[in-house]
């Protein structure tokens, strides 16, 4: 996992892993902590590289979820495509999250929810 | 125009559809109400609608807009909509406005009705579950692979990359069909035989070119919250539907005493979806029989 430097009260790109599953799904989640946590205003998940989502790595992105909500941060998912994007419309979370086609509209929608 | 001129009658017809017979005219000053009724409508529930215009006389722009909103908003929600009986002058507005390739237009009340009878959002009986039966015949092992090893979690991806890629390519979809496997494999390591390296999984397997099956029994206790689970699935997707999303953050992971962090709580939400030709466990609960098939 990636991401863009952090600059506060900006939004962030974090880039997902190629795989997000059962192995390496605890320490994402506390890569992903550590930015929800910072001064970052809000959060875009790039899953251009995913590939590879299982209920582990769907765990990681609700907590995730529940959290930025908590915090009134807002976030949006981009470039979800394959097995990923039928899990998570399997587990109609695609009516929970936001998801956006791209990063580029990803980070339109950002700019226009945090006002810059 | 007047807009006092508008009124409608709304019926209940067959397979639940909710027939709007509108008449007279819609025009600015009319058109929201008739968009509150319908919106009412369908938070009420109902998902079939037809609305019969034979005897609209005239329509606006802002009657265009009504049809417009009516079809967006049903679409977005999975909400079966047409709309019949247009006079020529309407027809013709639609046309001008390149509306009549993207509208649903019957041309007969009837035909509208034929059009959104069995469309449209699932009832609450179609709602997917997992069933209890150890006597199904997915539980059917003749002619299946069959593995039984002590299966640790390590090992987990690895051996459902090697049973995924048995199945025709056409039957992997990308990754899911081994993230499906991978799923029920983990339940019954982690869940059924609580990592224990002594205890096995006997694992059955087969494919053709459009049918998946895959039997998974652990040592375990079994999984004794079927029906538990059950309830909770049926209210999330009831949730879903009726795009209660605010609740449906509430349904998201189906936690026992014995989940831990690292465990996603939604597995068999997607399994249940994937595997369509049925999720069955065992009565003990410690064996699960699921199967796919694939129209393609």
């Amino acid at each position: 996992m990636s991401e863009a430097p952090i600059s506060s009260g900006q939004y962030i790109v974090v880039k997902l892993p190629r795989e997000l599953d059962l192995y390496n799904a605890e320490n994402v989640k506390k890569k992903i902590m550590t930015v929800i946590e910072s001064s970052v205003a809000a959060v875009i998940f790039d899953c251009s590289a995913l590939i590879y989502l299982d209920s582990s790595g769907l765990g990681v992105l609700v907590y995730a979820h529940t959290k930025l909500l908590q915090k009134r941060k807002p976030f949006c998912f981009s470039e979800l495509k394959g097995a990923p994007a039928q899990v998570i419309k399997m587990t109609c979370l695609n009516g929970v999250f936001p998801i956006e086609d791209s990063l580029e509209e990803a980070e339109t929608y950002m700019r226009r929810k945090i006002g810059i | 125009m007047s807009g006092n001129r508008l009124s409608y009658v709304t019926k209940y017809v067959e397979s639940g559809i909710t027939l709007i017979e509108v008449a007279g005219e819609i025009d600015l000053n009319n058109s929201g109400k008739l968009r509150n009724h319908f919106t009412e409508l369908r938070r009420a529930g109902s998902f079939r609608f037809v609305f019969d215009f034979r005897k609209t006389e005239y329509i606006d722009s802002s009657g265009i807009g009504l049809l417009v909103f009516i079809y967006m908003s049903s679409r977005q929600r999975n909400i079966r909509i047409s709309f019949s009986g247009f006079s020529p002058t309407i027809r013709r507005l639609v046309r001008l406005t390149r509306l009549d390739s993207i509208l649903p237009v019957s041309d007969s009340v009837e035909e509208a009705v034929a059009a959104v009878k069995n469309g449209g959002r699932p009832s609450a009986d179609h709602i997917r579950k997992i069933i209890v039966d150890g006597a199904s015949h997915l539980f059917d092992a003749s002619g299946l692979e069959r593995i039984t090893l002590h299966l640790r979690l390590p090992q987990v991806r690895r051996l459902s990359m090697l049973i995924a890629h048995k199945a025709p390519p056409e039957l992997r979809n990308g990754m899911l069909l081994e993230q499906q496997i991978s799923e029920l494999l983990k339940n019954a390591v982690k869940h059924g035989n609580r990592c224990d390296p002594q205890k096995s999984v006997k694992i059955a397997y087969g494919f053709t070119s459009n049918e998946a099956r895959l039997i998974v029994e652990d040592e375990g206790e079994g999984f004794k919250k079927i029906d538990e689970w059950n309830d909770f699935y049926r209210t999330k997707m009831l949730l879903h539907h009726q795009q209660e999303y605010e609740r449906l953050i509430d349904y998201l992971s189906f936690r026992t005493e014995r989940s831990d962090e690292t465990d996603g709580g939604n597995a068999l939400f997607a399994a249940v979806e994937y595997w369509n030709e049925g999720v069955v466990f065992n009565e003990k609960g410690n064996a699960v029989a699921v199967k796919r098939i694939t129209d393609h």
